[in-house]
């Protein structure tokens, strides 16, 4: 357990590296969230769209 | 070979070969940085002069190299699309530069956790900490100027003519650390020469290198699909793929 909460340390430096580490996963989350978001919103756009397009053509 | 860049300047077999390639670099990126990480926080040795603070490497340098090397990439696809006129080029350059300021900015925020307790400072206009928040306003500028202007075309241009004109600060920032007295360190890794770290340190920064790139790869493509569908919503394909449900 103690070697544990020293690894966790880093030496004193820990205060550093975990929030660097924690931010790089976020920013990597928050690319994919916003990608998928993205793909949501074209193809809903892309379905009003086109029933927009079948509607005139009617 | 040319064949091949020829169907590939086509947004429809771009579109089809890019959602094969798709899952093969996710899974490539998750395992790499996953395997990296855990490498270079558990078992990677202590720095004798930085202690346990040098495994922010592991993030700092994959961003700032991908940060640069997608900024390049995005001048090659403004070749592209000012010389040859090619349209997916002009995606490209949109589904990139997001993801390139992304990149830009960890590295600047990863650089300045790590300037804390080694420099003293959270922040100094050292000339590579300067010319990388240069390309990270630059970047904004091109992300700015898409959304800005509503024809595609003319947005398409003007941001290839942007990335073209802030180019010079590639050089400015990997030459920062010659051409003047920095206290940015110097390169580690070198294109002709023996890398400045030890092996045991090296190893897990070029898997991290790759698992970065092989990310940035996931995300362009995935982002430049979703501009291709939109843009190409005239296009029989693409009412295909959503009358079976495939988007």
């Amino acid at each position: 357990m103690s070697s544990f909460l020293e690894w966790i340390n880093m030496g004193g430096y820990g205060i550093y590296i975990w929030p660097a580490y924690i931010i790089a996963c976020i920013v990597m989350i928050i690319n994919v969230l916003t990608v998928k978001i993205e793909k949501k919103a074209v193809s809903k756009n892309l379905d009003k769209w086109y029933k927009k397009k079948s509607y005139e053509s009617s | 070979m040319w064949n091949f860049l020829y169907k590939l300047a086509s947004p429809k077999y771009y579109f089809n070969l890019s959602n094969k390639i798709i899952p093969i670099v996710t899974i490539l990126a998750t395992l790499s940085i996953a395997i990296a990480f855990i490498w270079g926080l558990g078992l990677a040795p202590r720095d004798y002069q930085q202690g346990d603070a040098f495994r922010l490497i592991y993030i700092h340098v994959p961003a700032a190299f991908l940060s640069m090397a997608l900024y390049g990439f995005m001048s090659f696809l403004s070749i592209l699309l000012l010389v040859w006129r090619i349209k997916l080029a002009g995606i490209f350059i949109k589904a990139t530069a997001k993801t390139g300021a992304w990149f830009a900015l960890l590295a600047l925020i990863t650089g300045s956790i790590w300037g804390k307790p080694m420099w003293g400072a959270w922040w100094v206009w050292d000339a590579r900490l300067t010319s990388e928040l240069i390309l990270l306003v630059i970047y904004f500028a091109i992300i700015a100027v898409i959304s800005a202007i509503n024809d595609n075309k003319k947005s398409d241009n003007v941001a290839a003519i942007i990335t073209l004109v802030g180019l010079i600060d590639l050089p400015i920032i990997h030459y920062s650390v010659y051409w003047w007295n920095t206290l940015h360190q110097g390169s580690t890794i070198l294109v002709l020469g023996k890398p400045k770290i030890h092996s045991s340190m090296l190893y897990p920064l070029l898997l991290a290198l790759f698992g970065f790139v092989s990310f940035a790869i996931t995300i362009i493509l995935m982002r430049a699909n979703n501009e291709v569908l939109w843009r190409e919503k005239r296009q029989s394909w693409v009412k295909q793929l959503m009358e079976e449900s495939k988007i």
